[in-house]
């Protein structure tokens, strides 16, 4: 049973795939960075 | 909103949603609020609290520099380092100051007296940066909240989400780096990260809670 893969697959299901996840990791990152600067 | 702003003379009401995206929301990039209620007690023990306005109102400037949003183990010697916004204004670079910072917040008192109350503990100017059009906004009502005689709450837009939300990140990365045979015990949280970083852009004007272990994280959006 290939647990990551399910995973993988019930973003998928939502239309989250890879691009999705790279776009929303930059976005937390670009909001942390802005309040650690502070 | 029953509660009242002290900004305008004689009081006006408060419009939720407008006044918390103009006043605490006031820099767009920045939209992680945290809300802190003081004090916490038990239902039965309400009727013999012996709270003041200005013990309260102490406790609460400590919780959002010691960036905890429980009042129990508060560090009680954090203030903020210099009087000045000058001086705390990045003067000395490299340096950190432990004190969690704040954009904006705003302060809801409810209670008995509450329109007599001096709100400086919360609205010193040191806790924010000076390019604030407005720091701290107050509002206040007579009526209880909870029928405790005197509460306060503070939503503000401060630096208290960071830590949690690096964790999550980190977790999260791990998540995506992992192999198929790799431990997914984090998933859940992972999860709800994402569904509040993924949907945010198809959505108008949004509020997202999370719960994060004990603490309660407002995650705001309003999308243009």
């Amino acid at each position: 049973m290939k647990s990551a893969g399910a995973y993988k697959h019930q973003y998928a299901e939502h239309g989250v795939g890879d691009d999705e996840f790279a776009e929303a990791f930059a976005r937390v990152e670009d909001v942390l960075a802005t309040y650690r600067a502070l | 909103m029953d509660t009242k702003t002290k900004n305008a003379r004689n009081g006006r009401k408060t419009h939720g949603l407008h006044d918390v995206v103009t006043d605490v929301c006031c820099f767009p990039a920045a939209r992680l609020l945290s809300l802190r209620q003081l004090p916490v007690l038990p239902q039965k023990s309400v009727e013999f609290e012996t709270f003041t306005w200005p013990g309260l109102l102490k406790r609460t400037r400590q919780m959002l520099l010691s960036g905890t949003t429980l009042e129990e183990g508060l560090d009680w010697g954090l203030e903020p380092t210099g009087g000045s916004t000058e001086k705390r204004d990045g003067k000395t670079p490299g340096r950190r100051n432990a004190y969690t910072k704040c954009f904006a917040s705003s302060l809801f008192l409810r209670g008995g007296n509450s329109d007599l109350v001096d709100a400086s503990a919360v609205g010193d100017p040191c806790l924010y940066p000076p390019w604030v059009p407005k720091p701290c906004s107050v509002n206040w009502s007579n009526s209880k909240f909870d029928g405790k005689e005197m509460s306060v709450t503070l939503l503000s837009n401060c630096q208290t989400p960071c830590p949690p939300i690096g964790r999550m990140l980190s977790r999260a990365y791990q998540v995506r780096i992992s192999t198929p045979n790799g431990s997914l015990s984090q998933s859940p949280i992972n999860a709800r990260l994402f569904a509040v970083c993924t949907t945010v852009h198809d959505c108008l004007p949004t509020v997202y809670i999370a719960q994060y272990k004990t603490r309660l994280t407002l995650l705001f959006y309003t999308h243009r």
